[in-house]
This record gives structure tokens, sequence and C-alpha cells, in this order.
């Protein structure tokens, strides 16, 4: 039984600047990375693999260079790593990228029964969180976001049991194979490549898929399959701050003038 | 009347001595050499190393380390006594032998006799005074360990055998010399008498038994300290008395540099699929020859940062346990023996293997074991590493800052990158720290200030430089040092770089020696070593002016790289006045940097910073100069964590000279 697990190269954005004039990122001098929240969902399959014994496959829906971060995953213990690259994939928005993933990973549950996908809870340059339970849509899969802990797999009974991190509180969840799960950083902490596995990554093949394997219709993929349009990506300006008196000297009087501030701006009740 | 006297007196010199006593002598040789052949098998576990190479260096290492006990002298107290302990010793064996030569062979043979006249005369007087200088050592040693008990001695079974059989050889030899003197030179040889001074002293005590009982003593007692003596040489291979071959082996098979040299591991070897050292047989014979050389005399421990501070290593245990398994337990996993504390807590300060006087190799065994821990499980001393690491791969610095920003300190100052103009006298090999941390950046700055006040034309690389890879490499990730050496070494090999200039001691020391090992040969310098000699030569101008400090020597550039004296010239140039710290120069304490744990969370024990930082206040200076940019980062915490704000301000040399350029 295989666990899938999508990976996306994303570029790495704590140093991500906008353009103020062309309005897209500027991706001169920022180099690639694996989404860190999928890094999360691929230790997971590992995990899982570790104890169960399942397959790991990673696939990745991008252009040509995303290979290295699938090669990545060859070096951490995937057994197979697929690159979902083609033309007619390109400029997709979550909807299209649901789409070619979603037939990917029917193509190989076509191979051998897919028990779970793994995505990371979402990427760190769209942020939208939606192509995982895009994907468990599309292929009716049972959609479990949020996991901070797989708590029970049972594949004779094709059951999952994990646990759900939401605001405030967490959510115990059972439900039937195949899952898909959105992953959050508490789940685990990512390995560190063995050497011996890394220098095996070199040599084995990423496998590339594209529009005439997967064979999917032009209007559902990429830019025409896409109905969202982004009219613009901005930083918002904060506007600076301001020291409100002296709170060492007059800490009382200070007090009340932050209290002032605040009720002048509808802040707090009056 | 000839000085001399009858050899073998009262003793007799037929077969029924002579025979016995050879084979008893020849019976614990025997034993000896036996139990070193078994033992070889013990250093065979290892892999092969080439240690018998050029040889002319390797002897006279050996004579230094034996007969000049170099090594030993470099603590004063007890290396002085073990010295006159040990030439005391010699003196009497070498007599010894010239006894049996004489009487055994070329007297017996020959009829040639030699220990006569004058010759006997200071022949007498020389071994009657050494034996009374390895009897004073050996009772301020006694005294040393039995009564002082320095902390972290460790006094057990061998050391009570050693004391005690030295001991009874030493003085059952002038009660034997002073038996037969009362009865013999007593009597009626004054004149010979004197030349044994201290058997004198023995014979006028002894004097009052009566020639009978004066003779049985001395007969019984021969033949006592003749066994004392076959059972010391029988004990050798049972006991720490192996030092005397061991560490005397280990001076030849020493390290012979580049100091601090690490195996450069061939990551793409065939065949080869574990990397590192998890058990005894994955490192060298030499390493394991080290264990047994051992004397556990701790002078490493008493050196070692992390073992002042409370952290779980003693370089001197780390030894011992290898050496527990080497002997007993061959199929031990290292890591769990060593412990994951005690491996991760090592700065590669070298301030054990500096002075071990056994000559022996710490350091390297240490990473050995941390590489198999790095490229095989892929553990790391903590999870901030592990993101370091990743940063580094990724933006080529343990930072996290984008590759793209490195140059952008050099801004505004005159300086290009080599892409922009590459015909420049020296490139000036950034480092990590010095291009992003706002602190060290400073120091980056004031070096480019300083070569341009001194005419001399700087470029650096910019966006294209990478981290140096020192600290993966120490911390065992060598696959990772390696990948960033080798795209360092491209982009420089590229441009025709002539020379280069670092202010990182640990750049300095990994271009300038460990990057050999990757084909790069371009001359590097450190700053300190560079502005120091624009300063001499008069190029760089200072307007002295006096000021008083104190002075860190830099493990990597005091210890690995011997610079003592020219980053002191740069200081007295600048008019600086430095009150030295307790420990300075080889005896320098680290600032808790090294070995890759600048990136490290230090968790265990306490602050080495705080402590370094405590010695420099106590030397009454308000300011602490260094040459390194993770010095200088360890102390600003140091400083402030050991509540020094106010009363020690930690400074880079540049930021002297900068004050002080004439431009
Ligand atoms: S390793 Fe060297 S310095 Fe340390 S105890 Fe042994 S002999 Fe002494
Ligand atoms: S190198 Fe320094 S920190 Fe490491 S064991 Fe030796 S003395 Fe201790």
């Amino acid at each position: 039984m295989l666990v899938v697990v999508c990976i996306k190269q994303v570029p790495d954005t704590t140093q991500v600047q906008i353009d103020p004039v062309t309005n897209t990122l500027v991706r001169e001098g920022i180099p690639f990375i694996a989404n860190p929240y999928d890094t999360h969902a691929m230790e997971e399959a590992l995990r899982l693999k570790d104890e169960f014994g399942l397959k790991v496959v990673a696939i990745s829906m991008g252009p040509p260079n995303a290979e290295a971060t699938l090669r990545k995953t060859l070096a951490l213990g995937a057994d197979r790593a697929i690159l979902l690259s083609d033309r007619v994939f390109g400029g997709a928005d979550t909807l299209a990228t649901s789409n070619v993933l979603s037939a990917a990973i029917n193509k190989l549950h076509a191979e051998e029964e897919v028990a779970l996908v793994l995505c990371g809870k979402q990427t760190i340059d769209g942020d939208t969180a939606q192509v995982g339970p895009g994907i468990a849509t599309r292929n009716g899969y049972s959609q479990l976001t949020l996991v901070d802990r797989v708590d029970n797999l049972d594949l004779s009974g094709k059951r999952v049991r994990v646990r759900r991190k939401l605001e405030g509180r967490h959510e115990i969840v059972e439900s039937p194979l195949p899952a898909m799960l959105t992953v959050v950083r508490e789940l685990n902490r990512p390995r560190y490549p063995s050497v011996p596995l890394r220098l095996a990554s070199l040599e084995r093949e990423v496998t590339v898929w594209d529009n005439s394997v997967l064979k999917l219709d032009v209007n559902s993929i990429g830019l025409k399959g896409s109905p969202t349009w982004v009219s613009r990506i901005f930083s918002p300006q904060r506007e600076k701050g301001e020291i409100v008196g002296d709170g060492a000297q007059d800490p009382k009087g200070t007090a009340r003038l932050l209290l002032e501030k605040l009720r002048s701006k509808d802040l707090l009740p009056v | 009347m000839e000085a001399t006297r009858e050899l073998y007196w009262n003793i007799g010199h037929g077969a029924a001595v002579l025979v016995p006593m050879y084979l008893f002598a020849f019976g614990a040789i025997a034993l000896l050499v036996k139990s070193g052949w078994q033992r070889l098998a013990i250093y065979r576990q290892g892999k092969p190393l080439n240690r018998t190479d050029n040889r002319a260096a390797r002897i006279s290492e050996l004579i230094k380390g034996v007969l000049l006990q170099n090594k030993i002298l470099k603590v004063k107290g007890p290396g002085f006594a073990h010295g006159l302990f040990f030439w005391g010793f010699l003196l009497l064996f070498i007599g010894t032998c010239f006894v049996a030569l004489q009487a055994d062979f070329l007297d017996l043979l020959f009829g040639i006799k030699f220990l006569k006249g004058t010759f006997y005369q200071i022949f007498s007087l020389v071994l009657d005074l050494a034996g009374l200088v390895a009897i004073a050592m050996l009772i301020g040693l006694w005294v040393r360990r039995y009564l002082v008990k320095p902390a972290g001695l460790e006094t057990g079974r061998d050391d009570a055998i050693m004391h005690g059989l030295l001991f009874a050889i030493l003085i059952t030899g002038y009660v034997i010399e002073g038996a037969r003197m009362a009865v013999t030179e007593l009597p009626n040889n004054m004149a010979l008498a004197v030349w044994s001074p201290v058997g004198l002293l023995f014979a006028k005590a002894l004097s009052g038994l009566g020639e009978a009982s004066l003779r049985s003593l001395h007969q019984g007692l021969w033949w006592l300290h003749f066994f004392l003596v076959v059972g010391f040489i029988a004990s050798i291979p049972f006991t720490k008395f192996r030092h005397i071959f061991t560490t005397a082996a280990n001076y030849f098979f020493m390290d012979l540099g580049p100091k601090g040299a690490l195996v450069t591991l061939d990551m793409e070897a065939e065949g080869v699929e574990s990397f590192g050292a998890a058990q005894l047989k994955d490192m060298t014979w030499k390493d394991i020859f080290d264990t047994d050389a051992c004397t556990k005399c701790k002078r490493c421990q008493d050196r070692c940062p992390a073992h002042n501070t409370d952290k779980p290593l003693s370089p001197m245990k780390i030894i011992n346990q290898m050496n527990e398994v080497a002997c007993g337990n061959p199929e031990a996993n290292l890591v769990e023996t060593l412990s994951k504390d005690a491996l991760w807590s090592c700065t590669t300060c070298r301030a054990c293997q500096e002075i071990c006087p056994a000559a022996i190799e710490h350091v390297n065994k240490i990473v050995d074991v941390r590489r198999n821990l790095v490229l095989m499980e892929g553990e790391f001393p903590g999870e901030e590493v592990m993101v370091a690491m990743d940063n580094a791969e990724v933006n080529g610095n343990p930072l996290g800052m984008a590759f793209a920003s490195r140059g952008d300190w050099a801004k505004d100052l005159p300086v290009a990158t080599l892409a922009e103009d590459a015909e420049v006298d020296i490139l000036y090999f950034v480092g990590c720290y010095a291009s992003f941390d706002k602190r060290n950046i400073k120091i980056a700055s004031n070096f480019v200030k300083l070569c341009a006040a001194a005419g001399v034309k700087v470029g650096i690389l910019g966006k294209e430089e990478k981290c140096c890879g020192e600290p993966m490499r120490k911390l065992g990730n060598e696959y990772l040092y390696q990948s960033l050496a080798n795209e360092n070494i491209e982009t420089i090999k590229g441009y025709g770089v002539k020379k280069i200039v670092t202010a990182c001691p640990h750049c300095f020391n990994t271009l300038a020696k460990d990057y050999r090992d990757l084909g790069f040969d371009v001359e590097t310098e450190h700053y300190t070593t560079y502005l120091n000699t624009l300063v001499q030569s008069g190029k760089l101008k200072l307007k002295p002016e006096a000021f008083d400090c104190t002075y860190h020597d830099s493990c990597y550039i005091g210890r690995y790289n011997d610079l003592y004296q020219p980053p002191r010239e740069l200081l007295a140039a600048a008019g600086g006045a430095i009150r030295e710290m307790e420990k300075s120069q080889a005896e320098s304490f680290c600032c808790g940097a090294g070995g890759g744990r600048i990136m490290a969370e230090e968790k265990l024990g306490s602050r080495i910073s705080e402590k370094r930082a405590r010695m420099a206040a106590d030397t009454g200076s308000a300011l602490l100069v260094s040459n390194c940019p993770f010095c200088l980062t360890m102390f600003e915490d140091g400083v402030k964590g050991a509540g020094l704000e106010g009363e020690l301000t930690p400074r880079d040399i540049s930021e002297i000279l900068i004050d002080r350029v004439i431009a």
C-alpha cells in the first residue's frame, strides 16, 4: 500500500520581497526549498513506512527544476518520486493544481492501493490551504486537516485515527481509508538525510509525468483551468507607532494617556 | 690503591648465582615481550594509517619526548618531579647495565674492567645522587597523589603497585650498598666511601650490626632487590608502567601536522557504506594505540572548557573509555559508551591535545564519532543545529540569511566584488558572521578601511561566497563541509586569486589547511598577521594611543596555528599594554564557540563564555580584545551573563586599530 506525499517547491520566503512595480514576488537570488509544512508530511510518511512498511511516493507539480526538491525526498528515504511537469500545467491556481495531483494519485492507485495522501497544511508562498482538501474532494477521500498526531493506522480494518489541532482545542477523529491528511509542524521533527541514502539518491530516477501520461482535459488544468485571477500582491504597510508618555517616570499618567488614545480611536468602549 | 669495588661482593659469581639470575631476568623480559606482542592484536583492530614516514622527525620527537621529557615539563610541579625521577632512574638503570656488562661479559670473557679509577669514583657519585633525587621525587609525587589529592586525579591499584615497587627498589638499593660499605669501605677505604655519600650514611647507620649480620642482610636484600626488579619488568604490561613503552612509542608515531588536520573523507569511494566511527574498528590503529599511552595524568581534563563548566565531557575519560572498549569489548557502540552529551560538548579547542604529555590525539576521535552520528544517523546536538545545517545548505550560511544579501554590508565601502573587478591585491574572505551579524559587520568594514588606508586593493566574493564549512565539519557533517568547500574553491580558482586574507580564525584554518586536501593552494593569511606585516613595514600607519587591555588567544589562531605574537605586536603598535590572563597563549581557555558549538545552544552546565569573561575581568582590565568573530559574539553574551556589563567591554583588534589609523 502506498502513502503519497504532496510536496511543493517554494522560494525560501523569509527573504522574499515584492516588486512594487510589477506586483510580483522577486525571486532573483532566492533559493528554493521544499515547503516547510510538506517536510513534516514527508517525515510522517517515512515514519509510517518504518512502522507499517508502507511505500512512500513523493509527488510534486512544478517546473523541471523542482526535480531537486523531489530528489531530496529520495535522499530521505522515499521509494519513488514523481514530478508532474508540463507546460500545460503552468499558471495553475489551487483548483487546477488539485486536478493534476488528483489524477496522478488516481493513476498511482491503479498500480497499487493508496492508503493515505499527506500534504502540508498550506504552502508558505500561497498560504491558501486548499490543494489538500481539493485532492480529497476530487478523489472522494476522507479529509483530515491540521493533523498534529496520527494515533492509529489500521491497514486491515482500513481506518485511521488522528488528532487535529484546532484553535484552543484538539479533536480526535477517526475515519476510513483512503484518507487525505494535512499536517502541522507539531506533528514530528523531520529527519536529516544520511549520507549513504543521499549519495544513492543522486543515482536514482525522478519520474516525470507530463500530460501525455495523465491525459487531462487542457481546459481543466494550467492557466485555462484556473478561475482565480491575482489582481495585486502587496505587503501591507504598517504605520509607524508612537511612544506615549514616559512609563518609567510617570506610569499612572502614561496609562491614562494610553486609555484616552485608545478610546479616541474607538478601540476601547468609552 | 685504585678506586674500584668487587662486583657481586658477598653474592658470588658462579653458575649458582648467574644461572637463576639470568633465567629470571630473561623470563621477565620474555613475559614483557610476549604481552606486548599480544597487545599488538588490540591495536591491529584499527584501520591502517601511515605513521612511520618522515623517520628523522619522528626520531627527534622520540628523543625530545623521552630523554628531554619536553612534553612532561610543560607543567611545572609534577612535570619536574616526573622528569627528575625519570633521569635519576634512567641513570641507575644505565649504571646497573654497566655493572652487568663488566662483571658478566667483558671481565668474564675478556678480562676487561672499566669500572675503576676516576671513572668509578664519578660513576659512584652520580648513581648515588641519582638514587637520592629519584627517591625525593617519588616521595613528592606520593605526597601529591595520596595526601594532597588534586581534584580529578584517579588513584587505583596501579598507582599503589607502581609507587610501592619503585620505592622498594630504590630503598633496598641503598641498604644493600650501605651494608656492603659498612663491611668493606667504612673500616679501611674512606677515600672511596666519600664518593657514595648517601650510601655512606646508610653504612654508618648499619655499622653497629657486626659483619656476619651485615653479610646476611646484604645477601638477603640483594636477592630481594633483584626480585623486585624482576617484578617491575614483569608488571610493565599489566600496569600503567606500560607507558614507559607506549608513551615513548607514541612520540615516534606523533601527528606531525599540519596541526589539527582531520582526515578528509572520500565521500564517493567505491563500496564505502559507512562513514565515521561507530565502533572501534572504524578508527585507526593509532587511535587505539593512543588510548594505551594515556597515563591518566588528567592534564587534558584540567584544561577542558567543557569539563570546567560542568559538562559531561572529559577528554581523559574519552580516552580511557575507548581503552576499555579496545581491551575488553571491541564490539561496543562508541556513541553509547562515550555518550552523546559528552561528544557534542567538545569545542575542538585543542587544549587537551596541546598539553597531553603522551602526544595523544583527542579531537579527531571525537569528530570521528560525531561524523558517524551526523552522516549515518542524521543526528545533531539540537534542533537548532539541524536548522543551521539546512540553512547552510540552502543559503550558504548557518544564520538563515538570504545568500544574495551576503555582500550587502560592503555597499558603501571601498571594496568591490571580484565579479565586478578581479584585479585585486587580496581577496578578503569575509565569512558568515562578518557578512551578516550586526556586531561583526563592523569588523569587516574596519578591515576593508584599514586595507584602504594601507593602499591595499581588496576584493570580496559577495553573494558568491559560501560558508567555509568549518562549524559543519567540526560537528561531523563532512558531506556539507565538502560541498560548501568545493563551491568556494571553484569560485576562488575561477578568479585566479593569488592571496586571501580572512578575519575569522575558523575560515583561516580551514582555507589555509583543510582545503589543501581538496586541491586548493591559494596562500591564506589571518588579518592579524597580515595587518601586522603592514604595520611593521610602515604601510599601515598608526598613531599609538596608550591603553590597557587583556587579550584572548582564540583557539584557531593560537593553539592551531601558534600565532601568539603577531596579534600582541599589533596591540603594542597601537599603544596597548596587555595584562595577561592566567590562562593565555597555549593555555588559553576557549570562548565556547568552536567545534560548531556556535550553532548550538549551550544547555548543559554553566556558560563557557561567562567563565572566560570572568577570567578577563580578573586581570583588572576593562577591555577584552580578541581576534575572532565567534569569540566576539560569545564574549558579548558572556559579559552580560557574568554581570560584567560596564566593567568589561569586548573588542576586536580591528576596532582598536581603526581608532588609531592614520589615513
Ligand atoms: S590523555 Fe594525555 S593529558 Fe589526558 S590523562 Fe591521558 S596522558 Fe594525560
Ligand atoms: S578539544 Fe577542548 S573541549 Fe574538546 S575535549 Fe579537548 S579540551 Fe575539551
